[in-house]
């Protein structure tokens, strides 16, 4: 193999480890040794040994085969990869919000209470509901919670036949998978020639058996439902509850509130719509609005004010006194404690650095780069749906005369070192390339992404190989997924494992 | 890096599609007839496409790819003609089987039993659904079969869009990208069909390369590659219907849809035929229109488990001639359930009935929509057309 | 505004291309008399600048106590342990905390080998066949574990034992997940601590038993033969473990869990008032494709380059049963990142010191109590041994003490037991970590000695 290959590739912590290194971080012991439960003990543990530089070049090193939005463009639809500002990254590390116990009495805690309290009402203005939860910890637990909900809601009103919930096709996978969860039943409903969903279909749906319908708006191919008005209504004559997905919360805010749309429940992405980091994979956090009819139904704890009762201070000085709370008929506890508290202080250091103004700011140059960009790229990919798009479109990654294919043009846009779109989704447009630039990003940035596009849309033509066997310029080039799930190969074997 | 070989059987029906530009419904006997009307040949000019651009693509990969392909072909037309003009060097292909005169169907069968001799891994074909059949007539379920389209009729699910994804497919499946999954090969009778019937009948399941349709859930790139776990899902769920009411009839409609769900209960349903179910036990296999509409004399409660056939969408009319539209009103329409799995049906958005009777087709359509199990718990709102 | 690059001049640019003069325009497919709405959002007066915004934040976390202010011997499932500054350092780099989950596996080789190795030092640990790349936290890796084992239970069974030492957050968690089944949680009623009891509740409906050891209270619960009684019984035994534990004590690999799950808080991550935290989830090799989670494989690239993917991505959706394996999509990428930073720093000899000085400094910190406090160790069972929390008897209300403590001595007391079982009114449970030193425990006792006296 040559020797950039080799280099190329980063061996494991198992295979760098070296028997008998250590870095020593523990003091002695400075009490008495206690008698230790022999048999309880384990003969061996099979952890790596390496010195603390040999743990920092590795990690470092692994960081430096990752892209990510603090080193390039990451246009990826409905992931919303803005900027996420470093203060907060600054705010969240406050001994007081990182190093307090999550049973600590309330009273010790009453800056993280104050806190979780004005997100919670934020949110609340925000969506234009009646009550918001912060504990989903993320958009998926988000469905569940509000699946559940439904559920508990419908039980109480002795509804029980209502098992159904229709979802349009262009939703995301978690959807359907969250209403099987929650132990309904899931009807895809097909979406029309102008990608709105079709009322025809819904209203064919709609009857006694329809716990809700689940929908994402502006939906998955970045169109607003201008039909949102009649969806709700078909589905509220039904008896059914709408739930808004709102993972594209990011084209609304200051735009449109859910609630007033009729939306009864809908969860925010706060690692999407205000600012706070995906972490790779998490940490995300997916607060829960809901309309005055579930509120009760909510997952405690949560937050509220109480008015104190000591009439003697001046009306003035009297500090709020946040306690928790359970709602009534709530469905119990989603989660160990909170939910994701270091991702609340990041998204409520967003939304004050941005206040309402700044929030609409947002959203209309979130519409005005997505507009833009699918602009610069019309008549080089064929656009799914060509009508004024909200914060992300869908292209289909097809070029006459040539047979690459959608995933050939995304694996070529990282040589370019831009991330690619979210291929492949949604599932009703073939060869999908959905793209979400932000408003975080300038015209120069989008220029250069259009403009890569466009040589690549030549390069399909003229040397279509260069397309389907990129990328060339990575650490590792594309990677065999069905050797993956066939041999499966889920940790490391590089040492003797007893099992 | 270590060498693999993979062997390709190719073989082309050189009269097939000649029959559809002249009107003739089907060319099958009717060669002579074709050309004497001045059809001229289609297929191989559809092969070479899906050569050429295979060719391509093996070249484009080459520093990196150490696949050695083995063709495995007839003679003249019926394949060696194309390799040869495409270019394919005389030692990466063997001729398995030799045709005197004009090329019969049985000529396809003979050289398909050469391919498994030599243990092709995949049989690629150029022609329509009279190849196809002739072909999985031999083949079975021994090798993955995939057609170029060529023929006049085309309803089997063997066949690839055009010639260069066929191209696409079999690069993939080459390279152990694709799996394989079941397929409906029907035909319909051409001898009737041309006197103006429209009778398709379902002939036979193959294999076929199964391009993992990439599916995306929450955002992440998914392989669907599992087709089994959908269709156990599918059983699952009507299973859980069906519980609660031990004298109910259940009908098992054709193809392989249904089968598996068979599969799953634990019963031996026959692929082609309709069979009946109470209680989780088999009361009669493959049957006629006659033992149905008996069957519905003595059972009160009933429920007819259907799967759309063929690439058309038909749910009633093809290759279920037993539901005649006297069964269907005896039945109920509202006692119909289809079932199909997503990728089946990505493949026919529409769904269509022809029962022969106009009323009862437009009573089964509804209202432009039915909803088909697509899953455990999961149904899908499908377009209904008359 | 704060991050909106655009000048005037480009935004008119943009806004000609588009042929629209204001931006509003592209807004015209919402109905109007919802449009734009005129958002009130309250105090503080907004928007704040960053040194303002910093302000404020020290402001309101300058009004917490925490466990640097204080010395805290609180824990119940979240625990002040020490973390080197390599994991901060290491999960600070934007490369990584700054990327979405890793769809695009050529483009994100270092999150995914840093997942794949958190998968195997996390099998080492618990000494199971396969783990997947994280769950939200403890709680909801448990609840998963619970629909994992009714999914496998082909044969109806709808029951599952959940001990009551088990952390009660995540019991209520289990049960909220399990809202939407039929499935039904027993074993609430046994005396904490009596296996017997638990093992007594199996029969052909139960699914699974859960078992947290060391238990909630801090103690090794009796395994000896647990598992092969639920195994005969056709069910499956799931434990809830300390990862820190697991430093020097036996992993429930070795007494035959089919599935381990724990809160991995403790390796790294810090305290943060409950969240984000880290759910581990490893189980046997067997289960792999019923198990929830992103998993990371090893494969090649087209030159035979080592490399990373999400792999057996179609079982993470797909709805085969009852039950669909999950819906989780966003997990807690940072947080496993964070753990196996902390896991390759302190390795092998590291982490076993970690829960050495953990069991020593709690047994010194018992033994003292039991001594100069003259308080009650353990009193449900005080011969189990216990691994760095234990229970004390007080003789007055613990939330009372805790005020006391927490006032005069500046001491974060322990976890009040009685708000949740009863029987264990007026008992304290108390964490002891690497991070008190020994005059700091004096301290604690001598607290409790006054305040008990």
């Amino acid at each position: 193999m040559p020797e950039i290959e080799k280099r190329s590739i980063e061996k494991t912590v198992y295979e760098l480890s070296s028997q008998g290194r250590s870095t020593n971080l523990m003091p002695e012991c400075d009490v008495p040794e206690a008698k230790l439960p022999v048999d309880l003990l384990h003969e061996d543990l099979h952890l790596p040994e390496l010195s603390e530089l040999d743990v920092v070049r590795h990690f470092i090193r692994l960081s430096q085969r990752n892209f990510c939005v603090d080193s390039g463009f990451y246009p990826l639809g409905s992931c919303t990869m803005k900027y996420n500002p470093k203060i907060n990254e600054a705010c969240a590390r406050l001994a007081g919000f990182s190093q307090s116990h999550p049973l600590q009495p309330i009273d010790t805690v009453q800056g993280n209470l104050a806190l979780m309290f004005e997100l919670q009402e934020w949110l609340k203005e925000i969506g234009g509901f009646a009550a918001v939860s912060l504990q989903p910890t993320a958009g998926a637990q988000g469905e569940l919670t509000a699946l559940l909900m439904m559920r508990a809601y419908f039980r109480d009103r002795d509804e029980t036949g209502r098992t159904q919930i229709l979802i349009p096709d262009s939703a995301h996978g978690t959807n359907p998978a969250s209403t099987t969860m929650a132990g309904f039943e899931a009807l895809e409903i097909p979406s029309d020639e102008h990608g709105n969903l079709d009322l025809a279909a819904l209203k064919a749906a709609c009857d006694a058996s329809v716990a809700g319908l689940m929908i994402t708006n502006p939906n998955t191919l970045g169109l607003f439902e201008r039909n949102i008005e009649s969806i709700v209504r078909c589905v509220h004559n039904c008896g059914g509850l709408v739930y808004g997905d709102g993972a594209n919360m990011n084209a609304l805010v200051g735009a449109v509130r859910p609630g007033d749309l009729g939306i009864d429940v809908m969860h925010y992405n706060l690692h999407k719509t205000f600012g706070t980091p995906h972490g790779g994979g998490g940490p995300g956090s997916g607060p829960l609005g809901v309309s005055e009819k579930l509120a009760s139904y909510l997952p405690g704890p949560m937050v509220c004010r109480l008015k104190n009762a000591e009439k003697s201070e001046p009306a003035e000085k009297i500090k709020p006194v946040y306690t928790l709370f359970t709602p009534e008929k709530s469905i119990g506890r989603m989660n160990s404690h909170f939910g994701s508290f270091g991702v609340f202080v990041r998204a409520y250091a967003y939304i004050l650095q941005h206040g309402a103004e700044g929030l609409k700011q947002s959203a209309l140059h979130a519409v005005l780069n997505a507009n833009y960009l699918r602009e610069r790229l019309r008549g080089i990919y064929p656009l799914s749906h060509d009508r004024t798009c909200m914060h992300e479109f869908v292209l289909q990654g097809k070029i006459e005369g040539s047979s690459v294919r959608a995933v050939d043009i995304s694996k070529r846009l990282l040589d370019y070192g831009f991330h690619p779109p979210t291929t492949y989704f949604p599932l009703i447009v073939p060869e999908a390339l959905m793209i979400e630039p932000t408003e975080t990003e300038s015209k120069q940035t989008l220029d250069a992404f259009a403009d890569a596009l466009k040589a690549i849309a030549q390069e399909a033509v003229d040397h279509p190989e260069t397309l389907q066997t990129a990328p060339h310029a990575t650490p590792v080039g594309r990677l065999d997924e069905v050797r993956a799930a066939r041999k499966l190969k889920l940790r490391d074997d590089g040492l003797q494992i007893k099992l | 890096m270590p060498m693999f070989i993979k062997r390709v059987g190719f073989l082309i029906n050189p009269i097939a599609g000649m029959g559809g530009r002249v009107g003739l419904k089907g060319t099958d006997g009717l060669a002579d007839k074709a050309r004497a009307l001045g059809a001229e040949p289609v297929a191989q000019q559809r092969a070479k496409q899906t050569v050429d651009e295979l060719l391509r693509l093996l070249s484009g990969a080459s520093s990196i790819s150490c696949l050695l392909l083995q063709w495995l072909t007839c003679s003249g037309d019926m394949g060696e003609t194309v390799l040869q003009s495409a270019g394919v060097s005389a030692n990466a292909f063997e001729i398995v089987h030799r045709i005197a005169g004009d090329p019969s169907a049985e000529d396809t069968r003979q050289a398909v039993q050469h391919f498994l001799k030599k243990q092709a891994d995949l049989i690629v074909f150029c022609g329509g659904d009279g190849t196809a059949r002739d072909i999985c007539s031999v083949a079975g379920f021994d090798v993955p079969i995939l057609g170029i389209p060529s023929g006049v009729k085309m309803f089997s699910g063997v066949f690839g869009a055009n010639p260069a994804h066929c191209a696409e497919i079999i690069y993939a499946f080459l390279q152990d990208r694709l799996t394989t999954a079941q397929a409906d090969v029907l035909d319909l009778d051409e001898a009737r069909y041309r006197a103006g019937e429209w009778k398709v009948q379902l002939y036979q399941v193959a294999l076929t390369p199964f391009e993992p349709k990439h599916m995306q859930s929450a955002k992440t790139l998914i392989e669907d590659i599992d087709e089994t776990a959908i269709k156990d899902g599918i059983a699952e769920f009507l299973l859980e219907q069906f519980r609660c009411d031990a004298s109910m009839l259940v009908l098992l409609g054709a193809g392989s849809t249904v089968k598996s769900v068979g599969d799953r209960w634990g019963i031996e349903k026959t692929l082609l035929g309709i069979d009946a179910v109470v209680n989780g036990e088999l009361i009669g296999r493959d049957l006629n229109e006659q033992q149905i509409l008996e069957l519905l004399g003595k059972f009160k409660t009933r429920k007819l488990v259907l799967s759309p056939i063929g690439a058309q969408g038909f749910v009633l009319g093809r290759g279920n001639l037993q539901l005649s539209h006297t069964v269907i009103r005896a039945i109920g329409s509202q006692n119909i359930i289809v079932i199909a799995t997503p990728t089946k049906l990505a493949r026919t958005p529409v769904l269509r009935f022809d029962t022969g009777d106009a009323a009862l087709d437009r009573e089964l359509a509804a209202n432009g929509f039915i909803r088909v199990i697509t899953g455990y718990r999961r149904r899908r709102l499908v377009k209904t057309m008359l | 505004m704060n991050y909106l690059p655009h000048t005037e001049s480009e935004r008119r640019a943009m806004l000609d291309t588009l042929g629209v003069s204001r931006m509003e325009e592209l807004f015209a497919d919402i109905p109007e008399h919802v449009r734009f709405p005129d958002l009130k959002l309250p105090l503080p007066p907004l928007p704040l600048s960053q040194m303002e915004l910093e302000a404020h934040l020290r402001e309101l976390a300058g009004q917490d106590v925490n466990a640097t202010s204080h010395e805290c011997f609180l824990g119940a499932g979240a625990y002040h342990h020490y973390i080197p500054a390599t994991v901060d350092y290491v999960t600070g780099r934007g490369e990584f905390f700054t990327a979405y989950t890793p769809y695009q596996p050529e483009a994100s080789q270092g999150m995914l080998q840093a997942m794949f190795e958190y998968q195997s030092m996390i099998c080492q640990l618990t000494g199971m066949d396969v783990t997947n790349a994280s769950h939200y936290d403890g709680a909801t890796a448990l609840a998963e574990a619970v629909r994992m084992a009714l999914n496998l239970a082909s044969d109806g069974r709808q029951k599952v034992i959940l001990s009551p030492t088990v952390n009660p957050h995540y019991r209520e968690t289990v049960q909220t997940y399990l809202l939407g089944s039929e499935a039904s949680l027993i074993g609430e009623g046994v005396v904490p601590g009596e296996m017997g009891s638990l093992v007594a509740l199996l029969d052909d409906r139960v699914a699974a038993l859960v078992i947290q050891n060391p238990n909630f209270l801090g103690q090794f619960e009796d395994v000896a033969g647990l598992a092969d009684q639920v195994h005969q019984a056709g069910a499956l035994l799931i434990v809830v473990t300390d990862p820190i534990a697991l430093g020097l004590f036996q992993p429930p690999g070795a007494y035959g869990a089919d599935v381990v799950v724990a809160d991995g808080q403790p390796l790294g991550i810090p305290l943060s008032f409950g969240g984000p935290y880290l759910g581990i989830f490893a189980t046997r090799m067997q289960y792999v494709r019923q198990m929830p989670g992103r998993l990371v494989g090893e494969t090649v690239d087209r030159s035979g380059r080592r490399g990373y993917v999400l792999t057996l991505a179609a079982r993470e959706q797909h709805i085969r049963r009852a039950r669909a394996t999950s819906n989780i999509c966003t997990n807690a990428g940072l947080m496993a990142l964070a753990a196996a930073t902390y896991l390759a720093t302190l390795g092998k000899s590291g982490l076993r010191r970690v829960a050495e000085l953990c069991y020593h400094k709690s047994h010194y910190a018992a033994q003292q109590l039991a001594e100069r406090a003259g308080l009650a160790i353990n009193p449900h069972k005080p011969d189990q041994p216990f691994f760095k929390e234990f229970s004390v008897q007080l003789p007055r209300p613990v939330e009372e003490v805790n005020r006391i403590l927490l006032e005069d001595f500046g001491i974060i007391g322990g976890f009040d037991l009685g708000s949740c079982y009863f029987g264990f009114e007026q008992q304290m449970l108390i964490a002891v970590t690497e991070m008190k030193t020994k005059a700091a425990i004096n301290r604690l006792v001598d607290a409790l000695a006054k305040v008990t006296a």
